[in-house]
């Protein structure tokens, strides 16, 4: 039963069924905006200058990159780990939220969804380019060979690999999946033939018969209920990529929870990011509430409190732990060293500024709302470098002790990312459904104020 | 020209309740219900069921559990052990790629499962078309069969438009 009272209303405006279908089809079946081919031109730019850069590395070698014989790990592990981080959360959003039956969900599970799909393409690039020879990258798989090895499956590195394919195929699949209905319901409203024609491609056929949505509604408990692990999975195996070798600054039990709880947080935050993009631009305030964006707010704030507990149990366990080059690296590197920068720049802007979200009026201010969701993206990034580069640039051999700069290549393809991830929104925002149209459909009468919505339409 | 179905178009989802329970009460079988959303009160209504759950689980003990150890002992550990620092070949990070894998062929399968039992994908074949039937309306369907006379199918047109369907339509 769901508590109004309580919860607050999250469909405005006691819609009908064919009312929420117009108002969310409503931008698609417009022409494009101005702001939109403006969008694409400058992220299509990015993308194409990222795709350059990669094949200059692919064909002059990481060489090109600021990488040395120590910190042999820049930005495209830094970039690959902030982009798996924002990519969970789509996903961590969407699911844990379906098996906790939070329906206010619905608004933002398809957006959500969405950005992890194009967050997990843009973080799995990384590794691959990294390989430095890509046209050998099928190594890594376990197949039967002339040489007849097989790969080291204690390899955190194999796990990466085994979980970020799961992980890309069980989130698109979730998307893609969820999205079914709402293609045939777009199908349907066509009116021209070759967009008919693309739509009935992409709806399978989709009929909403009795039986199929019970299979359908199985099947999306079944893949949330699995997936709902591998979220958790994921991080905990990326993080073991640092934890399991002997680095100061790496070397922690802490760090799988403390990877996963900062995926969800840079997650989240660039949900709140993306949908207060949608709501603005699609005028779909009517959907996405302030109530909505106050339960981010909140789980934001929550999650803040775990981030800065986590980087005082960080520094705390250091200390007590009295080894040097765990001391050093805390103490000397990050907090007062040559990375003090970037230390405090992840300490505010993850710790202490989402701690403004305590004030009722930050929470339903939308200008504060995107401003401090971009504010923790900047910070985790932050976290992620102090984590790479702090611990690998000075070791526990000072005569190897070197400092780390990008190069203009390493740069390049991380705007390229960034260009990737842009194209791929602007598109989903374009061409598809933006929420899930049946999901709301389902919640519509028992969330919003008027209980009898049949006599409108 | 020969109708195989009654359709009774509703807009509005209790409407379409009280009227399945009539017809049921009369004894008539209703053949299906096509919605722009689930309708779980129809699930009960019209015993609709699925075994995609049990599925779900023998693909995660056969493929993922059984199949995955399976391969991963006998790669690892009968065809070519490697020594790794000397640790055990069987060793227990296993556990962490079984669990992933396992997750791999439980949504594989699932997927697969539901796509070819509703014999769905790219460009399949729209089994039913109604216009409204994703957007906002329900279309209550009735198979003309053999059994029903006509004095039948005129009471299960009366109760479709007394139970408040905005059309009843034949297709």
């Amino acid at each position: 039963m769901y508590l109004k009272d309580v919860r607050g209303i999250l469909i405005q405006g006691s819609k009908s069924y064919g009312q929420i279908t117009r108002e969310i089809l409503a931008p698609q079946e417009r022409n494009a905006p101005l702001w939109w081919y403006g969008g694409m031109f400058v992220f299509s730019l990015m993308f194409l200058a990222g795709i350059y850069a990669i094949l200059q590395t692919i064909s002059k070698g990481i060489g090109l990159w600021g990488l040395n014989n120590n910190v042999a790990w820049g930005w495209a592990i830094i970039n690959f780990v902030w982009w798996i981080g924002i990519g969970h959360a789509g996903t961590a959003f969407s699911i844990f939220l379906l098996v906790l039956r939070q329906k206010w969900r619905t608004s933002i599970n398809r957006a959500a969804e969405a950005m992890t799909v194009f967050a997990v393409l843009a973080a799995g690039l990384f590794p691959v380019i990294h390989m430095g020879r890509i046209w050998d990258a099928f190594f890594i798989f376990p197949y039967p060979t002339s040489r007849d090895l097989w790969v080291n499956y204690n390899s955190p590195l194999f796990w990466d690999v085994v979980a970020i394919t799961t992980y890309l195929f069980a989130s698109a699949s979730f998307w893609y999946v969820g999205m079914i209905p709402d293609l045939a319901t777009v199908r349907d409203r066509a009116t021209s033939k070759i967009k008919r024609k693309i739509y009935h491609l992409l709806s399978f056929g989709w009929v909403g018969g009795m039986k199929t949505w019970k299979r359908y509604e199985v099947m999306a408990i079944i893949l949330g209920g699995v997936t709902a692990p591998l979220v958790i999975a994921v991080h905990s195996i990326v993080s073991m990529d640092f934890a399991t070798s002997v680095m100061p600054g790496w070397h922690t039990t802490i760090f799988p929870p403390y990877f996963v709880v900062g995926a969800i947080f840079s997650g989240f935050a660039m949900v709140l990011t993306l949908m207060i993009i949608v709501r603005k631009t699609y005028k779909l305030g009517d959907f996405v509430t302030m109530d909505h964006f106050e339960a981010i707010g909140k789980i934001l704030i929550f999650i803040s409190l775990i981030m800065g507990s986590s980087y005082v149990t960080e520094v705390f366990i250091a200390w007590f732990s009295g080894v040097d080059g765990e001391l050093y690296t805390f103490f000397h590197n990050r907090i007062t060293g040559e990375y003090a920068f970037q230390f405090w720049a992840m300490v505010t802007c993850n710790a202490i500024i989402p701690q403004l979200f305590w004030f009722k009026k930050v929470r339903r201010n939308l200008t504060w709302l995107f401003i401090i969701s971009i504010v923790i993206n900047i910070g985790m990034w932050f976290e992620r470098f102090n984590i790479v580069v702090t611990s690998l640039s000075k070791d526990f051999l000072p005569a190897t002790w070197v400092e780390y700069d990008p190069t203009i290549t390493e740069v390049t393809i991380y705007l390229g990312t960034l260009g990737l991830f842009g194209v791929g929104v602007l598109l989903f925002m374009r061409f598809i459904p933006v929420m899930a149209m049946n999901e709301l459909k389902m919640i519509n009468k028992e969330t919003s104020i008027d209980k009898d919505l049949s006599s409108k339409s | 020209m020969e109708y195989s179905k009654i359709i009774g178009v509703y807009d509005d989802e209790q409407k379409l309740y009280d009227s399945i329970d009539q017809i049921q009460e009369k004894g008539y079988k209703v053949a299906d219900v096509i919605s722009p959303f689930p309708l779980e009160e129809l699930f009960e209504k019209l015993k609709v069921n699925t075994r995609i759950n049990l599925a779900a689980f023998f693909y995660a003990l056969i493929g993922g559990v059984i199949g995955i150890s399976a391969f991963l002992y006998y790669t690892a550990v009968v065809d070519y052990p490697l020594n790794i620092g000397g640790k055990p070949s069987l060793s227990l990070t296993f556990v962490l790629i079984i669990f992933v894998g396992t997750i791999f062929v439980v949504v594989f399968g699932t997927l697969l499962t539901f796509f070819i039992r509703e014999k769905k994908g790219p460009g399949a074949k729209i089994h039913f078309e109604y216009p409204g039937v994703t957007d906002d309306k329900f279309a209550l369907l009735i198979d003309r069969t053999k059994d029903l006379s006509e004095e039948n199918i005129i009471e299960i047109n009366q109760i479709i438009k007394n139970s408040g369907a905005i059309k009843v339509d034949e297709q």
